[in-house]
């Protein structure tokens, strides 16, 4: 199991190096303005706030915009919607690859043709999934925590970390869904990578804007993004409703992954 | 002698479809025996295959491998097989050598790999996409034998390989033969099944229709007439005439037919047809063939 991990990671070791590079240069851009925005922090929040209800909820997730405070320039800026997004973007793609691709290939018969069950290959192809998001995420995450020291945003470390893993767990969450959807039978195969996204980006825009209209209030709560909050977190907050979806995605992920690759055929 | 594979009624239906792709598939392969398993595309070949490796789940039936059934077994029975896809389909950016030492990592091959190598001269420094469909083939013949397996399924082995190359791999089954590994092979190459096939299969439509060994004693190289007629109405007339057995049309005017009982009865037959031209020749696998598939290849 050990070789087929490092396999997938050294096959995709461009693609790990590109998606850093991209974290690294997104977050270093939105962190290394911070000290030239804090300067005219009173003017922007006055404009911001002025905003329209729902421009300012989609960048924010319904909390005030605060550029002043570290908490909500790192909410409103990077945690929220950026770097979720990115790494929602890399989890889509990995868990919907991840099997697919060697289906697609046939390379997944040189696998199964070799003594590994379908369970050992299911989880060795996860776990190089997690281990790229990791890899990624913690790059991004000691990239925020050094940034944030230089230009003296004021946040725990430990709150950065916080956030950075909630962040990386919320967006393996959406490859999650893919990665079921793709191992588990040929028909929801096609389906992983739309379901996942119109989860993901779809659920954002009705959780954002939940607060604007009543009729959308309660579908958004049936959505992930409606119980993802950076701006809590970032002050040491966890909500129980994140918590109780990471989990239930990951137990059912797993189930209904092994579930369905086993017993299904391989096209 | 307990056969290495042996299907039992082994039936495949793909999603809804009403008609079978494998239909009631029962055959048995002993140890040390090379199996063809010849017929046209999608007769289904290829279903048994990927049923037996366990890609396919059955709709009905069963198959086993060494004794271990090809579903609850796979991975025991992985341990003791080697497989080529048809299509053989690796990894295009990394080189052979990458894809072997990876493979090796999965199940442990042997000094004999390094063997297979030098005897199918292997580029095993380039990256697989920038090799020939050939090269690509030898990787494919080097990664399914290179553990030594008891049974050895292949699909298609020597597309695309020159003839040196299908030589060196005919002399590679043989050896594995030798070792009492039991081959399933599927092939168009009838001219290759004959040569080295102990037995062959025919399958029509998801069905095995016709088996024989490829010993003396079958109806192989016996003669064969193939004849023009002047009228192709004769042809037609032929096709029920008594000692005469119809192989297959040629073209328009000629067919291959086959003397049931005696030449002489045979051609007491034919004398009755305005014929412009026939010549005898040795019946071979193809001609078997296209007799069980009843029209030109």
């Amino acid at each position: 199991m050990i070789s087929i991990i490092t396999w997938e990671i050294k096959q995709r070791k461009n693609y790990l190096f590109w998606w850093a590079l991209s974290i690294v240069s997104i977050i270093a851009t939105l962190l290394l303005v911070y000290p030239s925005i804090h300067s005219q922090a009173d003017q922007l929040n006055k404009v911001l706030n002025q905003l329209p209800a729902a421009l300012r909820d989609l960048k924010t997730g319904g909390n005030q915009v605060d550029i002043t405070s570290p908490v909500g320039y790192l909410n409103s800026q990077l945690f929220y919607a950026t770097l979720p997004f990115m790494q929602i973007i890399m989890a889509i793609g990995l868990g919907s690859s991840l099997l697919a691709r060697d289906e697609q290939n046939h390379t997944l018969e040189l696998l199964l043709a070799r003594p590994i069950s379908r369970g050992k290959l299911l989880a060795a192809k996860a776990l190089s999934g997690l281990s790229l998001m990791l890899i990624v995420s913690v790059i991004g995450a000691i990239t925020t925590i050094i940034l944030a020291k230089l230009v003296n945003l004021q946040i725990a470390t430990v709150y950065i970390l916080a956030a950075s893993l909630y962040t990386m767990l919320f967006s393996i969450s959406f490859g999650a869904i893919a990665f079921t959807l793709s191992a588990a039978s040929n028909s929801t195969r096609r389906a992983s990578m739309g379901v996942a996204v119109a989860l993901s980006f779809g659920g954002y825009l009705l959780a954002s804007l939940s607060g604007m209209s009543h009729y959308i209030e309660t579908p958004a709560k049936l959505l992930p993004y409606h119980y993802f909050n950076p701006a809590q977190i970032l002050v040491g907050h966890v909500a129980v409703g994140l918590n109780v979806y990471l989990l239930t995605t990951a137990f059912a992920a797993v189930l209904i992954s092994w579930l369905g690759f086993r017993r299904r055929d391989i096209n | 002698m307990t056969a290495s594979i042996i299907t039992d009624g082994l039936t495949k239906y793909y999603g809804n479809d009403k008609v079978a792709a494998l239909d009631q598939l029962s055959l048995q392969i002993q140890p040390g025996e090379i199996y063809g398993f010849l017929g046209a595309n999608g007769a289904g070949k290829s279903t048994t295959i990927r049923l037996l490796l366990n890609f396919l789940l059955p709709s009905s039936g069963s198959a086993t491998i060494m004794g271990l059934d090809s579903v609850k077994d796979t991975v025991a029975i992985k341990k003791q097989i080697g497989y080529l896809a048809g299509d053989v389909s690796l990894y295009l950016k990394p080189t052979g050598r990458q894809v072997l030492d990876f493979l090796s990592s999965l199940q442990k091959a042997d000094a004999y790999r390094q063997d297979l190598e030098k005897r199918f001269k292997v580029d095993l420094d380039k990256p697989i996409g920038e090799l020939s469909k050939g090269n690509r083939q030898k990787l494919g013949i080097v990664q399914a034998f290179m553990h030594q397996p008891a049974v050895l399924v292949l699909d298609e082995p020597t597309a695309g390989l020159d003839p040196l190359m299908q030589e060196a791999f005919y002399e590679t089954v043989l050896e594995s033969k030798q070792r009492g590994a039991a081959v399933l092979m599927s092939s168009h190459n009838l001219a290759e099944a004959q040569r080295i096939c102990d037995r062959i299969g025919i399958i029509k439509h998801g069905k095995l229709i016709h088996e024989q060994t490829m010993s003396q004693d079958n109806t192989l190289g016996t003669v064969i007439f193939k004849v023009m007629f002047a009228n192709p109405a004769d042809l037609v007339k032929c096709k029920t005439a008594s000692g005469l057995k119809f192989v297959s049309q040629t073209d328009s005017h000629s067919a291959l037919l086959k003397p049931v009982g005696t030449i002489a009865a045979a051609l007491k037959a034919l004398s009755q047809y305005d014929i412009q031209e026939m010549n005898t020749q040795s019946l071979d696998l193809e001609d078997e063939f296209l007799e069980f598939y009843g029209e030109p290849a």
